[in-house]
This record gives C-alpha cells, structure tokens and sequence, in this order.
C-alpha cells in the first residue's frame, strides 16, 4: 500500500513542477490583449517617440487629494495605482 | 461523467441552496450598487461603468462559493454514498471535474442577471450607449476566472473534512488568503527582493490588472494554474484513501 502513496505523490509534484515551468515559460512569452476601446492601459506609439526624445529627467507634481464629491474619487486613485 | 454532473445540478437547483445563493447575491450587489449611497454607488459616481461589480464580487463570491461548494464532497463522507461513487467506473478526475463543472455553472446562473446592469448602464451613458465594451466584456473574463478559482479552493477544502461547516471555514480562509493574504504578507517586507514575487502569488494582483480590461496570457495562465493546482490537492486527497 505504501507504494500507490508513493507514486501519488511524486505525481503530484510532478504536476507542480510542469505548472510552474509553464508560469515561469510565460512570464518570458507572453501576450498582451487590451479590450478598452481607447488602449487606455497600454502606452501609445507618440507616447514612446515623446520619452524617447527626452534629454532630461521629468518630474511630475498631482495636485489632487482631499475630500472630494464621488465624481472625482476615481481621478484621485488613479496617479496612485501607477 | 455528466450524468454526476447533472445529479449535482439537479441536487442544487433541486433544493434551496442554488436558489438562495444566486438571491442573495443579487441582492448584495443591487443594494451596494444602485440604493446605498457609497463609493460603490453606480448612480453617484457619474460615471458609466461596472467597475464596482467587478470590485465587489469577488468579496461577496468568497463567501457565496464556499456555500455552495461546501457540500459537494463533504456530504457525501459524511453519508458515505462517497463509497458508492468511487466504486462506479469513474476515474477520480472525473468524479472532481463533474462536481467542479456543477460549482461553475452555478456560478454563472449567477452572473447571468448581472447583464441586466450592463444594459442599465449603457442605456443610462450620455451619449447612450457611452460604456467600454470592449472592457466590460474582459472584466466579466476576469471575473470568471476568479469565481472558477474559488469554486475550486471551495471543492478542495470540502474533500478535506465530512463536516460540511469546517470545509465552509475551511474554503473562506483559503480563499481569503489567496486573494489578498499575499499582498499583506509582501506588504510586510520580509523577503527582500521575493516580495514582489510573492505579491504575484496572489489572486488580488492578477485580478486587478484582469478587471480593467487587460487580458493578458500571462493572468490567464496564473487562474489556470490555480485551479489545476487545487484540483491535483483534491484528487491527492481522494486517493489518499488507498494509502
């Protein structure tokens, strides 16, 4: 009897090391779909040539936080989860 | 194979239990959603999005999912018809895959009415109509996976025990811990250069990304691997009885 828990165990990590060679495969290849009608989370192309053609180091400064209507909570996260 | 899945169908929709999560998740969410004035409040917020179901549900899945799925195989240890089902020329997968798929659906006959808010807020955008599909679309992707995530930490902890209120606990815990346990534990600073590593680990990171709208392959194999992860521990656990 002691055989089968044996060979269930090795099985099971076995199949744990297939799950994380495949994470760990498609951390490296990966693809990325964004649904948003407007790419609102993926970086536009001007976007890139614009960075690329900086010389100096940007600084940017939000004025934004206090207590505000429910309207504009949603603009004071969203500095904050970048 | 679907006979079982069908039995276990019939068994939820068949008593209350079906019934009752799918009400009280409505209700949760409706109430949260268009009456209570919070943060959370569609109306309020002005703005033409779902993005407070797909905040909350997982909060309240992680208490529905166990109660559903408490008592797939924690009722049968206990009246022992367990015996009986393993003793049928069914493979241990498939006895979990028909029990799991069950748990899936229910879920999403609960997810289904939720459309009913899609369309609210597409009518109620200005110009009407003025809600990001594309997003809304990949959030309810996001969040199915989260849900199939659960249903198979919940079917896990209830091989576990064949008391159908500890693989209830049980489910909770888990499911609680990995959804955000992770983020507190990096949140703590203990590994170094591990900690975001171990935040990874966690649902809450993959989900975030996932509930925007970004579908990327690297999140959907992660909810995979959850699920695979969860499913090889039950069927360790249901062959642990030829030890």
């Amino acid at each position: 009897m002691n055989k089968t828990r044996t060979k269930d165990i090795i099985g099971f990590f076995i199949g744990l090391g297939i799950l994380l060679l495949l994470n760990i495969i498609s951390s490296v290849a990966f693809q990325r779909f964004d649904l948003t009608t407007e790419n609102r989370y993926s970086i536009s192309e001007p976007t890139k040539q614009l960075v690329e053609s900086l010389e100096n180091d940007v600084y940017i400064t939000v004025y934004l936080e206090g207590d505000f209507p429910a309207s504009f909570n949603g603009y004071e996260m969203k500095p904050k989860k970048c | 194979m679907f006979s079982l899945l069908k039995k276990e169908i019939q068994s939820f929709l068949g008593s209350l239990i079906g019934y009752i999560v799918i009400i009280v998740f409505l209700t949760i969410m409706s109430l949260i959603m268009w009456v209570f004035p919070s943060d959370y409040n569609v109306l309020d917020n002005e703005y033409a999005t779902l993005g407070p179901l797909f905040s909350l549900a997982p909060w309240v899945f992680m208490f529905l999912i166990p109660s559903i799925t408490m008592r797939l195989f924690a009722d049968e240890n206990k009246t022992g018809t367990i015996e009986l089902l393993l003793t049928k020329p069914l493979t241990d997968l498939q006895i979990i895959g028909a029990k799991y798929l069950a748990g899936v659906l229910l879920v999403l006959f609960s997810l289904l009415p939720t459309l009913i808010y899609y369309v609210v807020v597409y009518q109620l955008g200005a110009p009407e109509g003025n809600l990001d599909q594309g997003g809304t679309w990949g959030s309810y992707l996001g969040l199915l996976f989260l849900a199939s995530g659960f249903v198979a930490i919940g079917l896990f902890s209830s091989s576990l025990s064949n008391n159908q209120v500890i693989s209830f606990i049980i489910a909770v815990f888990l499911s609680f811990f990995t959804y955000i346990g992770f983020d507190f534990i990096s949140s703590l600073a203990l590994f170094g250069s591990f900690d975001l590593f171990v935040q990874k680990l966690g649902i809450s990171e993959h989900y975030g990304s996932m509930s925007r709208g970004v579908i990327d392959s690297r999140d959907a194999l992660y909810f995979l691997s959850v699920i695979a992860f969860f499913f090889m521990l039950t069927k360790l656990k249901l062959s642990s009885r030829n030890w």
